[in-house]
């Protein structure tokens, strides 16, 4: 092997430490300050369960499109966000971290489950909605619950504390 | 008087670790903690548990009070000033 051909692979093994991928799978990248990405996934999911719930007719893949979107997005945010995974070793001030902004997700899961539940039904009753459209509509429901829950945490923790100077 | 739960909390760690050459990874290793923590605990963002203001305390060989504090620390300069009236 020529040396031109040895730099060039060892070009290629450092081009994988960029990407942060060796790093993730070894639980060693740095956990940053996520502020704008969770209320981005969390506006559209929300918008699109507004659609959902305002056109529940042939229009209302728009709606679970949005929310698929948000849910997308929302599910990025445990990777690079600033907290720790459960499996992963966490001291003690991320250990608090973890507990408060995972306490204020379930809570707001909670709560969104908790109103999303009570308005289908109440509108099954009402016979404002056919049982097919009460089906739909929980089923936008689970997933903007699950975008909530990979959401809401990272956004908690990161408006929680100030990013740091060395953080970038 | 009785002290609420979100008082602040005092603390001179940047001035130790200064004093001492120490950077915020060094200190962070010593007292197995993330960089980040001892990041926040310097601007007052964190309250240490008893235990990491020990740890903390004991890499500076300094009672953990000289650290940690409820009421302000008073301003270098102005320890200075009042010692060098006193001398």
């Amino acid at each position: 092997m020529s040396n031109r051909q040895h730099r060039f692979l060892a070009w290629l093994d450092q081009s994988v430490m960029w990407t942060g991928v060796p790093a993730m799978a070894a639980g060693t990248q740095r956990k940053r300050h996520l502020r704008w990405p969770p209320v981005v996934a969390l506006v559209v999911a929300s918008a699109g369960l507004f659609w959902c719930v305002l056109n529940p007719d042939r229009s209302y893949w728009i709606g679970y499109a949005l929310i698929m979107v948000g849910f997308f997005i929302a599910n990025l945010m445990p990777i690079w966000g600033p907290l720790r995974r459960f499996s992963e070793r966490a001291d003690e001030f991320e250990r608090q971290q973890r507990r408060d902004s995972f306490l204020v997700g379930l809570a707001t899961v909670v709560v969104a489950g908790f109103a999303g539940i009570w308005l289908t039904v109440g509108l099954l009753a009402m016979q404002v909605w056919s049982a097919l459209v009460a089906q739909q509509e929980l089923t936008a429901l689970a997933f903007y619950m699950m975008a909530l829950f990979s959401a809401v945490p990272t956004l908690h923790a990161s408006w929680h504390t100030r990013p740091l100077n060395d953080e970038g | 008087m009785v002290r609420g739960l979100n008082e602040i909390m005092h603390n001179r760690i940047a001035v130790f670790r200064a004093e001492h050459g120490l950077s915020r990874r060094q200190l962070a290793e010593a007292v197995d903690v993330n960089p980040q923590t001892i990041g926040y605990l310097e601007r007052g963002d964190y309250k240490p548990s008893l235990e990491l203001a020990l740890k903390v305390a004991a890499v500076f060989c300094v009672p953990v009070e000289l650290l940690f504090s409820l009421t302000p620390f008073e301003a270098i300069g102005a320890s200075l000033r009042r010692i060098g009236v006193e001398q």
